[in-house]
């Protein structure tokens, strides 16, 4: 769903007045681009998935174990987030933690309280690639309320913020952003790209695709759906079973307790956090498991680039 | 020669079979890294103020075939082969080290502040950085690690590349004013530093000295820390990485440049370097035949901390 | 105790732990009234203060108030696992898994091979068919079971039950005999090829045991004629949550947690070999 036009224009003043009646929080992506006086997170995922959570604690007293589980906790939360982070939390975090059965009720807690607002993007930055995987940088598909900034104040569309109908210089604007950005978009991967990597596993330029990342977590932990995490026992006779972040990147992420570890090598890690994204996901779900925000390509210590490698690869399948 | 015909020759005459180098990156001011093996791909090797990554890491990362590898390496790379030979990780009849003297790092993260600039609008003019015609002094931009270096060009080489213009900077000690804090004060620095890491690991791969097979942090049997990033274990990971690279850190910076969040990591090693420096008048990867200095005892060591 | 959540196990004292080998205990504990299983499911064991692992259920749905798990002391939760004493408390969540597909095996003929600890699910499923309610709705069962020595053969009380059945054939292989060993010696690949003589027609095979085992039993099974569709195996994955949530049990459009651990040899097929 693309902005419908029906929307109203506020002044940012209002807008801003609006978002400050509760507690805002901006991603990095939106504080880059807007200068919001709102603290940030790194994307939606730290608000709905937090990297230390503890589900339940134990301890050892009387005699006897105890386990007392901890309760889900969500305080409502308005989070403005660009188009491609709120199709981040609908299209892969809702997908495994609500519409996988059973349902997460941490997860299931915190999204309950959470607005989740979109802000139209008005340009593509180097490493943006919404448009490659299903995305739009004027959707407000998934969002409650969408915003856009214009010269003359703030577009928007949902419920909360009153304003005037849009003038015809603003409507000209629209158009002209649209048709800007549909003239700038970069094309979408093929169709059958899922299909394609899958047959590609066994192909031989997984090894020189993988060259020269360091395997470390920094694409994974800092990605709007990347959503693996690890259970860990913290204490002894007293602790909690924690849930944090876990990263298919890491060896140890499937390692065995047999010293058996079918993703031992670090080209077959890539070659996982690829297809998981590119092919797995998608071939479960019908979506692409990367929204192709670009926080990868940009805070990659060596500048591995995942669209280059999907390419690659495609063109291998071909 | 210049750095090209260097690396081309190597490969045409088969000296190596690879060479590692940086390749242009697929964003502005970015490289990466590539390990050249086809003489004809040699005139997209680059050396630029953006090549912040220590190659040496790669050199225990090879693909099979590859037996003896050449590497563009600038002071802190050669310093990292030196340290890797040292500790019998690398043989050095396998290495040839391509010496490239070295303008100095630019902190990528200082050119945000100047909105869509595209690559051909910075250029370098001896100690300077002109930026859209604006002209600044280079050392504002540069990293930490390499405001204070001291070794522009590796000290051991076997070709050292002509040309390269190497700005003659001052030698900035960038740890003064922590150092100066007070203990609250330098401890508060660390901890609001520390407690934005989330423990992705990429200071530690990026670093060429931290090629522990398993390393502690993410040790089982014994499991040292816990693997969600409070602020009590990044400590343990951080304090214990440092300690582990303590008389073996090359100072290259490479940890603090491949982290995500930007924090100053770097800091940390640089400080327990310098205590090295101090107390045992050694320095990583300087010297092949430097004994470590943890294990050696010596009658001139300065050893102030024991008496 | 009450089990709230999702992540939160309930506890339960050890009811009684039984020696299998060396480094094998059957270890039993009093089934919870929510914990409803079937064949071929797994749990999540927590241990306080040390961890939590997943573990088939080596006891049948069939079998009443108790759960049996059989575990061999590989890494540390299976260390303090084998550290406790009856009366112990471990905690349990679960089952887990999509089991053996019980409905489809109705009327067929089942081959039971098994390796080692791999028995472990596979008994669940034969003491399921040879319960007295569900005997009738299967045809013949057919059981060879290999292990590395006599010594590391597994259930060896239930062995013996199986022997004294007529509704059922027995075979028990071992890589290295004794003095006091009368059964075969041969690598079960080998054996199967060997003792399996009739048309594989209206048989399907659940094979379960180390992977290499797993590997060449297949091949024996596809010379013997059995459809890759007809071949039955459980994958082993490191997994922590078993709810197709934490992602590392992935392997292709699979969660082996949830889409699995039973698979057929034909799904396998078209698996990327990442296991």
């Amino acid at each position: 769903m693309r902005l419908s036009g029906n929307g109203v224009v506020a002044t940012r003043e209002a807008f801003l007045e609006w978002l400050s009646r509760g507690r805002t929080f901006v991603t990095e992506t939106v504080a880059r681009r807007f200068r919001l006086p709102f603290p940030s997170v790194p994307t939606p995922k730290a608000v709905l998935l937090p990297q230390h959570e503890a589900l339940y604690r134990f301890f050892w007293a009387r005699r006897t174990w105890n386990v007392h589980p901890l309760p889900p906790e969500g305080t409502p939360i308005l989070l403005l987030a660009a188009p491609c982070e709120v199709k981040a939390v609908t299209d892969v975090l809702d997908a495994v933690f609500l519409g996988n059965a059973p349902q997460d009720p941490y997860y299931a807690t915190r999204r309950k309280n959470l607005i989740l607002g979109a802000l139209g993007c008005t340009f593509f930055e180097a490493t943006c690639f919404c448009t490659r995987v299903g995305g739009h940088p004027l959707s407000r598909e998934g969002a409650d309320f969408f915003a856009l900034p214009l010269s003359s104040g703030v577009y928007f569309e949902g419920e909360g913020v009153s304003g005037r109908p849009l003038a015809s210089s603003e409507k000209e604007e629209l158009e002209a952003l649209v048709a800007d950005l549909e003239k700038t978009a970069p094309p979408p991967f093929p169709e059958k790209t899922p299909e394609y990597l899958y047959e590609a596993f066994g192909c031989d330029i997984w090894e020189d695709i993988a060259w020269g990342c360091l395997n470390c977590g920094a694409c994974t932990f800092l990605c709007p759906t990347c959503f693996c995490f690890d259970l860990a026992l913290e204490g002894r006779l007293r602790g909690a079973m924690i849930r944090t972040w876990d990263s298919c990147m890491f060896p140890k992420f499937t390692l065995h307790a047999s010293s058996h570890n079918p993703r031992s090598h670090p080209m077959q890690r890539v070659r996982q956090r690829i297809l998981h994204k590119f092919s797995y996901h998608p071939l479960r779900k019908g979506v692409f498991g990367c929204v192709g925000c670009g926080r990868c390509v940009a805070l990659c210590p060596v500048n591995w680039d995942i669209r280059e490698a999907v390419e690659r690869v495609v063109s291998c399948a071909l | 020669m210049t750095l090209h015909d260097a690396a081309r020759k190597l490969l045409e005459e088969h000296k190596v079979q690879g060479v590692l180098g940086y390749r242009k990156g697929s964003l502005p001011f970015r490289t990466r890294p590539y390990l050249f093996r086809d003489p004809c791909e040699i005139e997209e090797l680059v050396f630029n103020p953006f090549c912040g990554l220590n190659l040496a890491r790669y050199l225990l990362f090879l693909p099979q075939g590859i037996e003896r590898v050449a590497i563009v390496a600038k002071g802190c790379d050669g310093r990292a082969c030196v340290a890797l030979v040292r500790e019998n990780r690398l043989r050095r009849e396998n290495l040839l080290i391509l010496g490239v003297p070295c303008p100095g790092m630019v902190d990528t993260r200082k050119l945000a502040e100047w909105e869509g600039l595209k690559e051909h609008e910075v250029t370098l003019r001896g100690g300077e950085i002109v930026i859209r015609g604006v002209a600044y002094p280079l050392a504002s931009f540069l990293d930490a690690s390499c405001r204070r270096c001291r070794y522009r060009s590796p000290l051991v080489y076997d070709i050292l590349v002509e040309g390269g213009e190497v700005p003659s900077l001052p030698q900035e000690d960038t740890l003064r004013e922590l150092r100066s804090l007070p203990e609250e004060k330098r401890w508060e620095f660390f901890r609001k530093e520390l407690s934005r890491c989330i423990r992705c690991y990429a200071c530690r791969n990026a670093c060429p000295m931290c090629y522990c097979k398993e390393c502690f942090a993410e040790s089982h049997k014994p499991s040292f820390l816990h693997p969600s990033p409070t602020l009590r274990d990044n400590f343990v990971f951080h304090i214990g990485r440092a300690m582990h690279l303590a008389g073996r850190c090359v100072e290259c910076g490479a940890c603090e440049r491949a982290c995500p969040l930007g924090i100053p990591i770097a800091t940390l090693f640089l400080a327990v370097s310098d205590t090295v420096r101090e107390h045992f008048a050694f320095e990583a990867g300087v010297d092949v035949a430097a004994p470590a200095p943890f294990v050696t005892y010596r009658e001139d060591d300065p050893n102030a901390f024991i008496r | 105790m009450p089990c709230e959540g999702i992540y939160t196990p309930c506890l339960l004292p050890i009811a009684e732990i039984v020696e299998e080998t060396r480094d094998i205990k059957t270890f039993r504990i009093p089934r919870p009234e929510h914990f409803v299983y079937r064949p071929g499911q797994f749990a999540e064991i927590f241990v306080p203060g040390v961890g939590e692992a997943p573990f088939s259920i080596s006891s049948s749905p069939t079998e009443g108030t108790f759960l049996e798990f059989s575990i061999k002391r590989i890494g540390s939760v299976t260390q303090a696992l084998h550290r406790l004493n009856p009366g112990d408390t471990v905690g349990l969540r679960g089952p887990y898994g999509n089991g053996f597909p019980v409905e489809e095996l109705l009327g067929k003929h089942l081959l039971f091979v098994g390796g080692g600890i791999g028995l472990a699910p596979l008994r669940s499923l034969i003491n399921y068919v040879l319960s007295p309610e569900h005997r009738l709705s299967f045809g013949d069962v057919f059981i060879l079971y290999g292990a590395r020595t006599p010594q590391d053969l597994v259930f060896r009380w239930e062995l013996e039950r199986w022997r004294k059945r007529e509704d059922l054939t027995l075979c028990l292989t071992v890589d290295e005999g004794n003095a006091s060993w009368e059964g075969r010696v041969g690598l079960v690949p080998n054996v199967l090829r060997e003792v399996f003589s009739f048309p594989c027609t209206g048989w399907v095979s659940i094979v379960c045991g180390p992977p290499i085992m797993i590997k060449f039993t297949i091949k024996a099974l596809r010379e013997l004629g059995f459809a890759p569709g007809d071949i039955l195996t459980t994958l082993e994955m490191k997994m922590k949550c078993g709810l197709g949530k934490c992602g590392r049990c992935n392997i292709g459009p699979y969660y082996v947690c949830q889409d699995g651990p039973v698979f057929s040899y034909e799904t396998l097929l078209e698996m990327p070999e990442e296991y």
